[in-house]
């Protein structure tokens, strides 16, 4: 079992090798993605998700993922774990391409800038990476696709030395990754496999 | 004897220098006809290449349009009917669905298929892809629209053919390419389209092609290839490129009749240009050395010009004027055989030859009529040394005459010069001859500068006679001339009278005499005594 699951049902983890975990066991439970479709799963998947892109939501097509990133500012209010309507909305927009793309898992990530307390940084980020799970649970995801975490000021992709630097920073990305068989125990770090083993 | 210097000179020394000049004048004619030539021929070629690259831009230009047209037209209508089939609310896969999407295909040859989708999975289609679905792993192109794109590749071959994947939302389009390039290329031609910087399509489909990005726009010539090439660009809803070859072989045998025609009438221009050189040089030649032989043999011709009192209207004299008739009949305008004998250093020739003439012709007369006043043109030249006043006195004892008889034209031009000039003026003066200023006006003498001339008359050029009738006077500078004239003293002759309009104008501005047409035209010396009688 990894990680607790939120009054919604969704999976909350604080590690990496929970994810792995999480996406080996989801991959083997519900129907993977053809081998050799995952590259036109993503494709496609990519360009109905770019054409509905807006708010500053950016999606990008990774080589075996997809990534959105969704502007903390944009999205919520200072300090606040609620979700403007702004971007209610768009998530209901973005969650019929999900549900159409359900062979695959959404890892939702909150990040938050170096300001104040950490502690506080890392529960605020996961409350609000835990917002957009129960919204997209409440339009319609299956909650087994959701996995939610906090990384709080831990894994900045700008400096938090500027204003604009740290609105970089507060941030929800969402990781899709396409269920796929077999070739994640092989891509991934033995211990995992042996925790999984054990279980 | 000074006068008959020129006939008795050394014909050696007489020759050498004018031979040198012969030779230097045809090197001349020489350059300037190379240089016509070889600036002929250039313009020739480059006008006929210029058409010929012209002729073939434009062909290829069309070509190029023709394909590129074609091609935006099938993927802007590829992208509504995708856009169509999104919108439709009829159930996916139903009946009524499929038979829209087999209608939509059979009314576009280049479709191959229309698939339905959901996510990766091909819910129902129709077309030559059935159930398999093609799944390229890479797209070529994810535009911001929401479409994706597969190039033709090996990844969306089927069967043999590479098609074109378009997909928008559930719905997607197989395309196949060869039937979006126009087929309707000629045999030596081939062709490409790019879109996005990606080959979509060639014709024919196994032609070899060179990157657009490899070219620049417009025609390229790759004469180690031996073809032909045209790049062009479009930029209308996507970025495209269309490349054409063809072979040179091909360009060099459409043009040949234009480059062979533009030959022959460079060649014949050539010949013309020659001919034309030719005479030029040869009339030239041939008019210095003839006007040298008629000058030689005092063949130089003097006629007369009457000068009429303006108020009276009685000839009081005349202007002795040059005339040269040419051993086939043809009569050589002053200005052109003046200015040659200036050139050629003999005008002096020139004024020996009238003097002598007029003396001969007016002599007996000019004896009876101590009164007419004719007036002998000088050169500057011939202010350059002494021969002309040897030769006046000489000729004008032989004849015994008095010097006032004859009066002397000189130019402004001859007034500038020296303090020789200036010398022998005053000597010429004071032997008894009236000295008068020609064409005055035209040049650059101020007042005080004549001033300092010992001057009888003042001829007003024809140039401010014309311009009584053209304009309004009070606005030309005549009016200050003949003011500057009676300062100095001057008496005037109006040059070139041409209408009584003028004649009255110039009479009232006190103008005392005057020469023109509306007198008499320049006369032979039998015509002249015949005017002068019956002008009494």
């Amino acid at each position: 079992m990894q990680g607790i699951f939120s009054q919604a049902g969704i999976r909350v983890i604080e590690s990496d090798s929970e994810l792995t975990a999480v996406r080996r066991k989801t991959a083997a439970k519900h129907s993977p993605v053809d081998t050799d479709s995952i590259g036109y799963y993503l494709d496609v998947q990519t360009a109905r998700l770019q054409a509905l892109a807006r708010e500053g939501v950016s999606v990008e097509r990774r080589d075996d993922h997809l990534l959105i990133v969704m502007p903390g500012t944009a999205s919520f209010a200072s300090d606040s774990a609620l979700l403007k309507s702004n971007m209610l909305g768009l998530l209901d927009d973005l969650s019929t391409v999900l549900q159409e793309f359900n062979k695959s898992l959404i890892f939702i990530g909150g990040h938050s800038d170096s300001l104040g307390d950490s502690g506080y940084n890392l529960y605020l980020s996961r409350q609000r990476a835990l917002a957009v799970g129960t919204h997209l649970s409440k339009v319609g995801i299956d909650s087994w696709r959701l996995v939610v975490r906090g990384f709080g000021d831990a894994k900045p992709i700008a400096t938090n030395d500027t204003e604009s630097g740290r609105a970089g920073n507060r941030r929800i990305e969402l990781t899709v990754w396409p269920l796929v068989a077999e070739d994640v125990a092989v891509t991934q770090p033995s211990n995992v496999a042996t925790q999984i083993a054990m279980k | 004897m000074h006068s008959l210097d020129t006939g008795i000179m050394p014909t050696q020394s007489y020759d050498t220098p004018a031979g040198a000049r012969r030779e230097k004048a045809l090197m001349i004619v020489l350059m300037v006809a190379m240089v016509g030539v070889i600036g002929l021929l250039s313009a020739l070629g480059w006008y006929a290449w210029r058409q010929s690259i012209g002729a073939e831009e434009a062909r290829l230009g069309a070509l190029a349009e023709r394909l590129g047209q074609r091609a935006e037209t099938v993927l802007t209508d590829a992208r509504t009917l995708l856009e169509m089939l999104n919108n439709s609310t009829v159930a996916r896969c139903s009946d009524k669905h499929i038979r829209t999407m087999q209608e939509e295909a059979i009314a576009r040859p280049y479709v191959r298929a229309v698939g339905s989708w959901r996510a990766a999975e091909r819910q129902c289609g129709v077309g030559f892809i059935q159930g398999n679905a093609l799944k390229p792993p890479k797209a070529s192109k994810i535009y911001p629209n929401g479409v994706v794109a597969w190039w033709p590749g090996p990844d969306t071959a089927l069967g043999n053919v590479e098609l074109f994947i378009m997909r928008l939302g559930e719905h997607d389009l197989a395309i196949d390419t060869r039937l979006v390039l126009d087929q309707r290329l000629s045999g030596e031609q081939r062709a490409g389209l790019w879109v996005d910087g990606l080959l979509l399509a060639n014709s024919p489909p196994d032609a070899v092609l060179p990157e657009p990005t490899t070219l620049s726009r417009g025609l390229n010539i790759a004469p180690e290839s031996n073809t032909i090439v045209a790049r062009f660009s479009l930029d209308t809803i996507f970025p495209m490129d269309v490349v054409a070859v063809q072979s040179s072989g091909h360009f060099f045998s459409r043009y040949a009749k234009t480059l062979a025609a533009a030959g022959v009438l460079g060649l014949l221009l050539m010949g013309l240009w020659f001919l034309f050189v030719k005479h030029l040089s040869k009339r030239h030649l041939s008019l210095t050395a003839e006007l040298r032989s008629a000058i030689d043999h005092d063949g130089i011709d003097a006629v007369y010009q009457p000068i009429v009192d303006l108020n009276t209207g009685r000839c009081v004299g005349a202007e002795i004027l040059a005339r040269w008739e040419r051993s086939d009949g043809e009569m050589i305008r002053p200005d052109l055989f003046v200015a040659i004998a200036e050139q050629q250093g003999i005008i002096g020739g020139i004024t020996h030859n009238v003097f002598r003439r007029a003396i001969g012709d007016l002599g007996k007369l000019l004896r009876k009529q101590s009164d007419l006043r004719i007036n002998l043109n000088l050169s500057p030249l011939d202010l350059e040394d002494n021969a002309i006043a040897d030769l006046l006195e000489t000729e004008l004892r032989k004849a015994r005459l008095p010097a006032a008889t004859f009066k002397l034209e000189i130019t402004e031009r001859g007034l500038i010069d020296s303090e020789e000039a200036r010398a022998l003026i005053s000597a010429l003066r004071q032997r008894g001859h009236q000295i008068a200023i020609d064409d005055f006006g035209t040049g650059y003498s101020s007042l005080s500068y004549l001033e300092s001339f010992e001057l009888d008359t003042l001829k007003l050029d024809k140039a401010f006679v014309d311009a009584i009738e053209t304009r309004a006077v009070t606005s030309s500078v005549i009016p200050h001339v003949i003011e500057m004239a009676r300062s100095l003293e001057l008496d005037m002759v109006a040059e070139g009278i041409e209408s009584e309009h003028q004649a009255q104008w110039l009479r009232e501005q006190g103008v005392q005499m005057g020469q023109g047409y509306l007198y008499s035209k320049p006369l032979s010396a039998a015509d002249f005594k015949a005017y002068l009688k019956t002008s009494g």
